[in-house]
């Protein structure tokens, strides 16, 4: 019986690769994926989630300095985005940081990655929630048709309840339970959509361009680069996903790392780009920002530059389909990980019922649906943001140590990638997350922290007793020492 | 066992009479080769150009059953009954004879235009399959050409649902000494931009595949019948179905699902099934 092993040893049991790659049974993947979807694919996850929301947050903390906070968030994306790529190309199935975790480091730390997941998934699609109530709200008031703030607000922000961003949950949550699926059309469909919107955004804003708006550079100091970097962060979260379709690229070895990549660069670009053209059409200076509607920002400053409703209505429709769509795949993911966690036992099986009908798992969908609308409906955006940020960054962290005990667990082992440098690049991808969960705000670490405890109390009390490889369902596995390689 | 074939004068009435010629040799029954024509509703006025043109429509309407008739031999029918019934729609008239005469199912091939090995559903189907009283059999488009003597399997799609269980008591009542499996269906659903990709999914279908293998053990005891199951999983039906290995022989049993206010109506997914299916079917209605 396991449970009569060490507690140390209970917490760092590992699943053996071999039964992930049993457990994830995809039924014949085509390899349909060359680079040009894979970029897609990767460019899609993450544009969408923070750019058309976070800059009115943003910028006053760091002022027309924040174009550095996304250099910074960029770079810290990358290193991390190499140690997801080593791990896709190690562990031979599609997987998440929680399933990585699992394999390299230990089901507590699986917990923890899984349980920041949730905090990550959760927190972010409550926040992009909002941020589609104020676009809607936009787009509405070019047709006279206004939501009382009372029902567009959270408590603290002029309001009782956001009912758009529980609209748009509840909407996604039918979707969801129907078996929705969202195709790779659909999918390049939307990327052009958000990038079209940006770009006709940049348009826009650059016919009222002054380059004064640039200086200060740095009113709020050096600080205020990593402070805002935290925040914008959350911005590129989803650069990862290009990493899961390791089995359906036709090229993994050639192409992941360049679909990792370089969607990160387009990204960075398409962001800075639209950072200058804000800044430079409404202000750099945290005075600038007072008083404004934030979340709807690119709309706001669109219909300032021309004096009318159009452009910003124009801005506020594109968002309103296009955040509609990261809701959906945002809590989609979100159900997926609490599915994988109740799977290996680390939650209640209710999590993993299945409706043999529509074959999705109703009541975690339910569940999910129910906590993200209740944060959707009564916190402020700035406040899920950074909340996203720090569990993102937490997860990030555990990716990148597990390349390195990967490495040096099973030195050997198969990798179609190998992260250049190493072990340069994962240790300053976990000193780059380290040193943006530090630039957050002590409020959001106080809420990870009660969130970790959380977790923590869950694991001890549930999962740790419960767990498929606690209870002998799955090999529980000790990575063999390799043989020495004789070259 | 009675068994009405609704036959027109096209390749899909053969169909249909190859099929019905497989059905009676594997389940035992008679056949009764029928064709619906299309009467006017009592309501016209000018009742005697109606009668006129009725009975032009029953003539040719006895016509089409007799060049049936006589090509019935082809597909192995020697002995059955024929007869042709008015009424202005299809499928409704084709339910009306069957309930008539106490037919146990109703076979129909494919509406024109199907690619070979494939099932359209056209108005008669449509009607059948959401009004129908008794079983409905499905020739797909090409079926004349490539049938069997007889059914070698029974194939039951089956998930976790009253309907499944319906379809496999159905199932296991008339496969004498054949095979009989349960076969679960399960279409992927694939939400791009997520980073999770099919991790998620892979999991999901797992534990889809474990409750239907449970509760199919749990049927088979009930039924006291043995089955082997199999499990096919696809981004649609098609492509789902072209991962089952087909021998020509099997006749897939399926279920009806959704409203109760109709007998035979379709589910999602039974009528996904029914257009990718490369075997006959059969469909259940609610009450069977």
């Amino acid at each position: 019986m396991s449970s009569s092993q060490p507690l140390v040893k209970q917490v760092m049991r590992v699943k053996n690769p071999d039964h992930i790659v049993e457990e994830a049974d995809h039924g014949g993947l085509k390899r349909s994926m060359g680079l040009f979807a894979l970029l897609m694919f990767s460019v899609g996850s993450i544009i969408g989630t923070g750019i058309f929301v976070i800059l009115g947050e943003a910028i006053p903390k760091a002022g027309p300095a924040v174009i550095l906070s996304f250099v910074l968030a960029a770079i810290v994306c990358a290193f991390s985005a190499l140690s997801y790529a080593e791990l896709a190309g190690t562990i031979p199935v599609s997987g998440s940081s929680y399933s990585y975790a699992y394999a390299t480091l230990g089901e507590i730390l699986a917990w923890v990655c899984g349980w920041c997941l949730m905090l990550e998934y959760g927190v972010a699609v409550s926040a992009v929630a909002v941020g589609w109530g104020q676009y809607l709200n936009e787009f509405l008031a070019a047709f006279g048709i206004a939501i009382p703030p009372e029902f567009a607000q959270p408590p603290g922000e002029g309001g009782v309840v956001n009912i758009p961003a529980v609209f748009v949950v509840v909407a996604c949550m039918f979707l969801l339970l129907r078996g929705a699926s969202e195709s790779a059309t659909m999918n390049n469909i939307m990327v052009i959509l958000k990038l079209g919107i940006l770009l006709f955004f940049c348009v826009v804003a650059f016919t009222a361009f002054d380059g004064g708006n640039f200086q200060p550079f740095l009113p709020l100091g050096v600080a205020g680069i990593g402070a805002a970097a935290g925040q914008v962060f959350f911005s590129y979260i989803g650069f990862d996903a290009a990493s899961t379709a390791g089995e359906e690229a036709k090229n993994p070895k050639r192409d992941l790392p360049i679909a990792i990549i370089g969607s990160l660069i387009i990204v960075t670009i398409m962001y800075l780009l639209v950072t200058v053209a804000v800044i430079g059409a409404n202000g750099g200076q945290p005075s600038d920002y007072e008083g404004q509607s934030g979340e709807a920002i690119l709309a706001t400053i669109a219909n300032n530059v021309t004096g009318s409703t159009w452009a910003g209505t124009l801005i506020a429709l594109g968002a309103v389909i296009s955040i509609f769509s990261v809701v959906l795949v945002t809590m989609y993911g979100q159900t997926r990980i609490l599915f994988a966690m109740g799977r290996d036992g680390l939650l209640p099986k209710t999590f993993t019922k299945v409706n043999p009908r529509t074959q999705t798992p109703v009541n975690n969908t339910i569940i999910v649906t129910v906590i993200i609308s209740i944060l959707a409906a009564f916190i402020p955006l700035g406040q899920l943001a950074e909340a996203t940020s720090i569990g993102t960054l937490f997860a990030f962290m555990i990716v990148n140590a597990g390349v390195i005990s990967l490495r040096r667990s099973r030195p050997n082992m198969p990798r179609s990638f190998k992260t250049p440098l190493y072990p340069i690049t994962p240790i300053l991808g976990v000193v780059g997350c380290l040193y943006l969960i530090a630039s957050l705000a002590w409020i959001t670490w106080v809420v990870f922290f009660a969130w970790l405890a959380l977790g923590m109390l869950i694991y001890f009390t549930y999962g740790i007793k419960r767990s498929r490889l606690a209870r002998g369902e799955a090999d529980d596995w000790t990575p063999d020492p390799e043989p020495p390689v004789v070259s | 066992m009675k068994i009405l074939v609704g036959v027109v004068p096209d390749a899909s009435g053969s169909d249909a009479m190859a099929l019905a010629g497989v059905l009676s040799r594997s389940l035992g029954g008679d056949v009764l080769i029928a064709h619906v024509y299309a009467a006017p509703s009592a309501q016209s006025g000018k009742r005697k150009v109606d009668a006129e043109w009725v009975a032009y429509l029953r003539a040719d309407a006895e016509a089409v059953v007799a060049d049936a008739a006589g090509a019935a031999p082809r597909y192995g029918l020697t002995q059955f009954e024929t007869a042709v019934h008015g009424h202005k729609s299809s499928g409704v008239g084709l339910d009306e004879l069957a309930q008539r005469i106490g037919a146990d199912m109703i076979v129909i091939g494919s509406a024109p235009g199907a690619s070979n090995g494939r099932f359209l559903i056209g108005s008669t189907a449509d009607q059948l399959l959401h009004g129908s009283h008794v079983p409905v059999a499905v020739a797909p488009a090409g079926y004349r050409r490539v049938h069997p003597d007889v059914l070698g399997r029974l194939v039951v799609a089956f998930q976790d649902t009253t309907e499944s269980h319906k379809a496999l008591e159905w199932a296991a009542e008339h496969r004498g000494d054949r095979r009989l499996t349960a076969l679960t269906v399960l279409l992927r659903h694939r939400v791009m931009g997520s980073n999770l990709a099919f991790d998620g999914e892979g999991l999901v279908s797992r534990q889809l595949e474990e409750d239907a293998r449970v509760a199919l053990g749990a049927a088979l005891r009930a039924l006291d019948t043995d089955a082997d199951s199999e499990l096919t999983i696809g981004d649609d039906a098609s492509s789902a179905m072209g991962r089952v290995q087909w021998h020509g022989d099997e006749l897939l049993v399926l279920a009806s699902g959704g409203s109760v206010l109709r007998r035979v109506f379709l589910g999602d997914m039974t009528y996904k099934l029914v257009r990718a299916t490369p075997v006959p079917a059969i469909v259940l209605p609610r009450h069977t």
